[in-house]
Formats: C-alpha cells, sequence, structure tokens
C-alpha cells in the first residue's frame, strides 16, 4: 500500500550548520508520529520541510505519491498546530476557525457551520465570538487545534503544540488529543522533546539526534531495544554496563563477571532500572547477581530508585512506592538480573 | 511614605517648574488673549473674525487639502518602501544605510531640506531639464509657487514619518501568522490582505495621521515653496506676530491650529494604543 | 513576483527622492560659479571659505551651536529627575505628568514661538538668548525623556535596590548603579535634542534679531530672497553634521529598528 508520506533522503543546512542529514521515514494514513529529539536535533526543521516554510537542500517529499517537495505551503493537503497557536488575534474565534473555509471560497454559512463543528469537538462551541486573547492558553491550543482540522487535511503536523501548557493540562490534553486522532482517523505529526510524551500518545516514535534519524520504532521497541546509546539515554533511564571482548563472538561485562555470547563491536549491555533486583536469600537460578552497597535513596512516592555500587558500576534499581526507601546509605545489598533482560548496544 | 513623598517632590519640582513657567503659562497667556480685547475685556470678536471669515475658510481649505494629499501621497510611497526594508531587503548593510538615508532629512533642517526643492524645481532646475530631456514637456513646467511645489516638499519632509511607522509595525508583526494563513491554504496576496494588512493597519493609520497634522502645521517648506503665492494657516498666524502685530488675533489663530492638532494627535494616540493592545 | 517587482521599484525611486536634494545641496555648493549650478560647473570649496569670513554667519554659527548645547544640557538636567519620578513612583497625576512633560512632541512649533514672545514681552525676556533658550529646553525635553525611561526597568530597581541594601546611601546609588545603566539614554536622547534645537526654525523666528540670529532662522530669512551657493554651503554643513550624528547614533544604539521580522 502506498503511505500518505514519504520522505526520502531529505538534507537541509543554514549556513554551516547542517540541520538535516538524509532523513528518510515514512507515515501511513491515520498513524500518530512523535517526531522526538533533544532541541537543535532537526525534528522542527523536519516538520516546517513538510509543512513547505522550508525546501530541503536534497531529497523528496511525496503525499500519497505526489512530490510536494518544492510546492509552496498553501498548496499542500496538510495543515499545522504551530507552537505559539498563532491564532490571528483582529479575527474572533469563529472567524479563526473559518477562515481556511472561508479564503477556500466556501460559503459564509457554510464555512461558519463547519467552523462550530470543529470548535465543539473540541469543546469550545461557546467561546466563537470572542478574541483569541481573551482565552486561557489551554483554551487557545484547542482553537489552534480545531482551526487546523476544520478542513479534514490527511496529516497534521503539531510542532510541540502543548510545551506552553502546565503540567496537570498538558497530561490531560495528551489524552484528549489521542481522541480527537482517533476519532477524526487523521495522520499526526507531532514534534516532542518530552519523551513521556511520546511514549504515551504515538504509535511510533521516531528519535532525532543531530539532524539524523537514530531510531524509529514503537514506544516499546524504543524503550526495550534503543539502537544507541544516545536513544537508551534520551528515552527513560537506563543502566548501562559496560563490557569488554572475551574472546570471538563473546563479551564479558562489568558486572559479576558476566560472559554473554555478542556480535563484534558491542561495547555495553543496558538494563532498565525496573529490571534489576534486590535479593533477598537465595537467588533464583536464572538471575545474575553481584554485592553492592547502597550509595543514595530517592523516594518519589510512586517509585523509589536505588544506587548501588557493584565494583566499578552504579546500578540504578526501581522499585514499586515507597518499598527500599528504609535503607541508608553504605548499607550492603545483593542486586540482581537476568541475562536475557539485557539489551547490547553496539555504539 | 513621607521620605519618599520628599523625594518625589524634589525630582519633579525642577521639571515641573520649568514646564508651568516656560510651555503652560505663555499657552495660558496665549489662551487668555484669544478671548479678550487689548483693555482686557472679555470677547469672541477674535475667533468669530477667524471662523466667519471667508478668506480664512479659504486658507483652512488650501492648508487642508495640501494635507490631505501629503498624507496621501505618504502612504502610497512610504507603504511600499517600509515593505521593502522589512520584507525583501536581505542584505543587513544596505538596510542599515537605507535606515540612515532615511533618518538623515529628518535630522536636518526643513529649510534645507525645502531649499534644495527650490533648486530642484526651478526653471531651469533639475526637475525642469529631465522632463524636458525626456521629451515629457517642451515648455518648463512652474512648480514653485504652486500647491504641486508645496507637496513634493512636504512629501519629501513627512514620508520618513510613515516609512519609520509602518516599517516598525511591520517588523513587529509575527510571520506565523502569515505562515499560518498559508497552512491553511491561502496564497501570498490574499494573506497580505486578510491578515498582514490588518495586523499593520493601527501603525499605518497612527502614522498617516501625524502626517496629517504635521502638514497642517507647516510653517517653512510651504513657506519657502509657496514663493508668496498661497497662504497656509500656519503662515497666518505668523503674520500676526510679525508683522501685522495683532496678537490677539494671532492668538485666537493659535488656539485653533493647536486644538486641531491636538484632536488629530489624540486620535492617533488611540489608534496606535488601539493596536499595541490588540497585537 | 510581478508585486515584489513593483514595491521593489516603488521604493528604489523612493529613495532616491530622498537622497536627491541632499545630493544636489552638497553638489550645487561645490560649484565654482557665482551662482547655483547642478551638475556643479569645476570643483570649489571656496563658498565655504566665503562663509567663514562674514561675521554675520560665523556669529549665527556660535549661536546656534551655544543654544543647542546649553538647551541639550538643561533638558538633561530636567528630564533625569523627572524620568525617576515617572518610572520609580506611582502617584496621582503620573500620567498627565507624562502627558505634559512628552507633549511639546506633538505641538505646532509655530504656535509655542508665538506663545514665548508674547509671554516674554509681558515678562521683559522677549528676542534674547533667555527667550530662545526656555523655548528649546521645552521642545528638546521630551527626547531625552523618552531615550531614558525606557532603560529604568523593574530588573534595574532590583539593582538600585541591592545597592541600598549593600549600605550606599541614595546620592552614591544614582552615581554608581543609576547613572551608569542609564548613560547610553542620556547620550542618545541628548544627540536628539541637540540636533532638533540646531535645526528648529519655526519656534526660534519668534526671538530672533538681526544681531541675535541661528543659523537656521537666518538661512530661512535669506533664501525667500536670494538663492547662492554660499546657501548651498551652509546647507552642505547642516546635512555632514546631520549625517555624523545619525551615524554616531547609529554606533551608539543601533538604528536597526526595521530589523527581520519577528520569527517564533
Amino acid at each position: 500500500m502506498q503511505p500518505l508520506l514519504s520522505i526520502e533522503t531529505v538534507s537541509k543546512h543554514f549556513a554551516a550548520h547542517q540541520a538535516l542529514r538524509d532523513v528518510e521515514l515514512t507515515v501511513g494514513a491515520g498513524e500518530f508520529i512523535a517526531l522526538l529529539g533533544p532541541s537543535g536535533c532537526g525534528k522542527t526543521t523536519l516538520l516546517r520541510c513538510i509543512a513547505g516554510f522550508l525546501t530541503p537542500d536534497a531529497g523528496r517529499i511525496r503525499i500519497d505519491g505526489e512530490d510536494i517537495t518544492k510546492a509552496p505551503p498553501y498548496r499542500r493537503p496538510l495543515n499545522t498546530v504551530f507552537q505559539s497557536y498563532a491564532l490571528f488575534p483582529h479575527m474572533s474565534v469563529l472567524d479563526n476557525v473559518a477562515y481556511g473555509p472561508r479564503r477556500a471560497g466556501v460559503a459564509r454559512a457554510e464555512a461558519q457551520g463547519r467552523a462550530r463543528e470543529a470548535l465543539a469537538l473540541v469543546g469550545l462551541e461557546e467561546m466563537g465570538a470572542r478574541l483569541p486573547r481573551a482565552l486561557s492558553g489551554g483554551q487557545q491550543q484547542r482553537v489552534a487545534l480545531a482551526r487546523a482540522i476544520v478542513n479534514r487535511p490527511k496529516l497534521l503536523l503539531l510542532d510541540e503544540p502543548l510545551s506552553a501548557l502546565d503540567l496537570k493540562l498538558r497530561r490531560r490534553m495528551q489524552i484528549e488529543l489521542k481522541h480527537i486522532q482517533e476519532k477524526l482517523g487523521i495522520a499526526f505529526i507531532f514534534v516532542t522533546h518530552d519523551q513521556e510524551e511520546a511514549m504515551a500518545m504515538a504509535d511510533r516514535i521516531v528519535v532525532m539526534h543531530g539532524g539524523r534519524v537514530e531510531q524509529v520504532g514503537t514506544p516499546a521497541e524504543i524503550y526495550r531495544a534503543p539502537a544507541s546509546r544516545f536513544v537508551a539515554e534520551f528515552v527513560g533511564e537506563p543502566n548501562l554496563i559496560p563490557a569488554e571482548p572475551a574472546g570471538p563472538g563473546r563479551i564479558r561485562l562489568a558486572f559479576a563477571g558476566l560472559e554473554l555470547a555478542a556480535p563484534d563491536g558491542t561495547r555495553c549491555a543496558m538494563i532498565r532500572p525496573e529490571d534489576v533486583v534486590l535479593v533477598e536469600g537465595a537467588a533464583p537460578a536464572d538471575l545474575a547477581t553481584a554485592g553492592g552497597t547502597v550509595e543514595e535513596v530517592v523516594a518519589i512516592g510512586p517509585m523509589t530508585t536505588l544506587f548501588v555500587r557493584c565494583g566499578d558500576v552504579l546500578l540504578k534499581v526501581a522499585r514499586l512506592g515507597m518499598s527500599g526507601a528504609e535503607l541508608q546509605p553504605g548499607a550492603g545489598v545483593t542486586v540482581g538480573l537476568r541475562p536475557a533482560a539485557l539489551h547490547l548496544i553496539a555504539e | 511614605m513621607t521620605a519618599s513623598r520628599t523625594t518625589l517632590a524634589l525630582l519633579l519640582f525642577a521639571p515641573l517648574a520649568f514646564f508651568a513657567a516656560f510651555f503652560l503659562a505663555p499657552m495660558a497667556v496665549v489662551a487668555i488673549s484669544s478671548v479678550t480685547t487689548s483693555d482686557g475685556a472679555l470677547t469672541a470678536a477674535h475667533y468669530a473674525r477667524v471662523l466667519l471669515d471667508q478668506y480664512h475658510w479659504d486658507v483652512l481649505w488650501v492648508t487642508f487639502r495640501i494635507a490631505l494629499a501629503t498624507t496621501a501621497i505618504c502612504v502610497l510611497v512610504g507603504f511600499p518602501l517600509a515593505w521593502y526594508l522589512v520584507r525583501i531587503v536581505r542584505w543587513r548593510a544596505w538596510r542599515r544605510a537605507c535606515v540612515i538615508l532615511i533618518i538623515v532629512p529628518l535630522f536636518t533642517s526643513n529649510i534645507v531640506r525645502s531649499f534644495g526643492w527650490m533648486v530642484l524645481l526651478g526653471r531651469t532646475g533639475l526637475v525642469n531639464q529631465g522632463l524636458m530631456g525626456l521629451g515629457l514637456t517642451e515648455r518648463p513646467i512652474r512648480f514653485l509657487g504652486t500647491e504641486t511645489g508645496i507637496l513634493i516638499g512636504l512629501v519629501y519632509i513627512l514620508v520618513p514619518f510613515v516609512v519609520l511607522s509602518v516599517g516598525n509595525a511591520l517588523a513587529k508583526i509575527d510571520t506565523v501568522y502569515e505562515d499560518a494563513s498559508a497552512d491553511l491554504g491561502v496564497g501570498p496576496a490574499r494573506t497580505f490582505w486578510f491578515v498582514t494588512l490588518p495586523l499593520c493597519l493601527p501603525g499605518a493609520i497612527s502614522g498617516a495621521i501625524m502626517v496629517f497634522a504635521l502638514a497642517v502645521s507647516a510653517y517653512v517648506t510651504p513657506a519657502l515653496l509657496s514663493g508668496g503665492q498661497i497662504t497656509v494657516f500656519s503662515m497666518l498666524i505668523f503674520q500676526q506676530y510679525s508683522t501685522v502685530f495683532d496678537f490677539h488675533y494671532g492668538a485666537a489663530l493659535s488656539v485653533t491650529l493647536l486644538m486641531l492638532t491636538l484632536v488629530l494627535v489624540s486620535i492617533a494616540g488611540r489608534i496606535g494604543d488601539g493596536g499595541r493592545r490588540t497585537a | 513576483m510581478i508585486a515584489r517587482l513593483l514595491i521593489r521599484i516603488v521604493a528604489l525611486a523612493a529613495m532616491a527622492y530622498l537622497v536627491l536634494p541632499l545630493v544636489v545641496i552638497i553638489g550645487a555648493s561645490l560649484t565654482e560659479t557665482s551662482y547655483l549650478a547642478f551638475p556643479p560647473e569645476g570643483l570649489t570649496l571656496k563658498w565655504f571659505g566665503v562663509l567663514f569670513e562674514d561675521p554675520s554667519y560665523v556669529s549665527a554659527f556660535v549661536t546656534s551651536t551655544l543654544l543647542a548645547l546649553a538647551a541639550t544640557a538643561v533638558a538633561i538636567v530636567l528630564a533625569v529627575p523627572a524620568s525617576l519620578a515617572l518610572a520609580r513612583y506611582v502617584f496621582a497625576g503620573r500620567e498627565g505628568v507624562s502627558a505634559l512633560l512628552l507633549s511639546p512632541l506633538v505641538l505646532p512649533y509655530v504656535v509655542l514661538g508665538a506663545a514665548l514672545l508674547q509671554y516674554g514681552s509681558a515678562i521683559g525676556m522677549a528676542r534674547s538668548f533667555e527667550a530662545l533658550l526656555v523655548g528649546h529646553v521645552i521642545i528638546v525635553m521630551p527626547f531625552v525623556l523618552r531615550s531614558v525611561l525606557p532603560l529604568l526597568t523593574p530588573e534595574q530597581r532590583a539593582l538600585e535596590e541591592a545597592s541600598m541594601d549593600l549600605g550606599a546611601g541614595p546620592l552614591a546609588t544614582f552615581f554608581l548603579v543609576v547613572l551608569p545603566q542609564i548613560r547610553g539614554g542620556i547620550v542618545s536622547g541628548g544627540l536628539l535634542a541637540f540636533i532638533s534645537s540646531w535645526i528648529n526654525v519655526e519656534l526660534s523666528i519668534f526671538n530672533t534679531t538681526a544681531a541675535l540670529n541661528t543659523i537656521p532662522v537666518k538661512m530661512f530669512n535669506y533664501v525667500q530672497y536670494t538663492i547662492d551657493p554660499t546657501i548651498a554651503a551652509v546647507s552642505a554643513i547642516t546635512i555632514v553634521v546631520a549625517a555624523l550624528v545619525i551615524i554616531l547614533l547609529d554606533l551608539l544604539m543601533g538604528l536597526d529598528m526595521l530589523s527581520e521580522p519577528h520569527r517564533s
């Protein structure tokens, strides 16, 4: 099946700065994609290339097979929710939402009808007569969304749309956005630097770094099997255990002298803190264990993290609730992990 | 609290005393003499003279006509120039040079600027030479002593105000609004009409009203370029004070001009303010 | 694309229109002929020499410069405390005071000039340097006020409080903390004030005499009857002075007011 959007070896540079390097990506109809990365990684540049505000130096962008690489923004079948919302300050909320259909030649009554429908979808049907500046940040965000979906595009681009909202509102909007997306069946490309946001919403996450795509995968793939040390560290908290070669096709980890079969060039093994356990009494046979000393205890309520030194490695051990919070720094403990849970990273 | 009141009084005493003595008091003298006779009796005769004399209406009409035309041409010339400088010029050094060239005339005396046009617009001046050289006219066109001449000079002096006020308004418009419009499927021309223009209109209108107020009260340029053929309102005031020595009548004329200017400027201020609040 | 080209053409024509008279004046001041000619016939600086040998020009030049300097100095001394009061205190009538002090910016100078002549005659101050000076102070003070006020920000206030907290008195705080912060505003406002005073005709013309004349008023009276290369030479000097002041201002505070549109 033909993808909705395909990005083929797109590159872009500003003066000496290479913002995008050979970016490849395909997006299917109705998919929710998160572009995730630190600031300056190229995610916003990529979004602006898709929207048409920037033209790539090289590569192609196709929508439904049609090459739109050089098409101006106003001839592209997609819409954008801007980071600053960009609501026209001189128009009412209703006029803002009706702007697209009106300028496309739809009669006034009909355009306003569609605008009201879109406003109802985001729960703001009562606010049509107000000016944007009379609305709260969260409401402005919804108006921006209504304005962008009023024409029912196949693809919606969202440039860090929730970054201006406070944490609680943000969590609520994440769920709401996801529901709206599922209801309309529009593909979303959602730019964010917040890994939790990406994990919570996206069908697939595209992790970007230094203008390159580091990894594309479902949230579970990205979290469990990061393709690089960068991805492992950017998404969630990793334990990275250094490895050294131990004969052809084998490595030895700096934890419990563990030896594993591994491809050449493997430099470390990653394990998430929740997969490391404290062992009391006899250890199950499938667990590799080592003694260590507690260095620090951070209890935040739903989760407690212990920092345990085992030789050269400082391991993070995550436990649910306040369990383990009573341990004092200096206490001796035994930590264990299942070798099968280790993920090897070449680097 | 009392200490800060004392400091406040100390800080404001000198400037306010100075303004009271040399600004408010002189203005009060003018206002009083505009409604009194030389004996000190109250009278409305001076205003009646201003308002009932056909000659004054003619002068006012000429003044307004020139000011209106000046404003219109200033906007027509100034808007594209502001647009060019803010949106088209990419080379910073050139824009900087242009801004300096726009401000230099503002910092040069009205006389010098008008004098330049006296030279250019004369019978054998460069403008007539050019027009004749291009075959656009056979005989030199008379500019000096005509409204056209005054218009050319006033536009020259006031166009920088429009460029600066429109330019500032344009530079403040976040281009994300134009991006949003394009994103919603609207081409550049209609984006300009429905988004950019409404957003910079308050700046442009308040600039235009300032230009109109300055054109109405202009003295030097019309005086030099009219060659004594055309009289505008501020010349009447000057005549009363310098040759006729009728201070009472001159005062009535002054107050009329002042009121007119203040009304225009406060309208301009309100529009400019409203624009800032909406933007 | 066509619209863009059209804008470009109008803009460049407008720039030419703005520059032309200045070029003509400077060109005409260099002519060897005794009548005005542009393009100049031959090149000479003799008309500038003629100026400096004419005592009435020299005295007008001195009067203008002294007047502008004095007006600027007095304006700074009055405007700095006023801006401190306006920026640092909330008091009844604050808006009114600020409107009053800024109002000369929009006042027709002809009206103020006439008022000062009439008032001056009443108190025995008409047609004197003092009469000129007070008028010029009134019209140039807003320039200083307007460039100093924006620098007295709340962040700046925190610095003042820190200074007081560290034991400096109000005067020491003013000279050590406030003044260095607003120096730029005083200098740029002062330059604007100086130049506005130096080029003024409408206000000065009421209070000048043949013996006490400023350069612009002398020129104004002169060009109404005669046009010759000397007047072009005086004009050229004022243009060069203006250009120098602007370049100075540009270096001090950057006149790049129309820079790139804002992008978010």
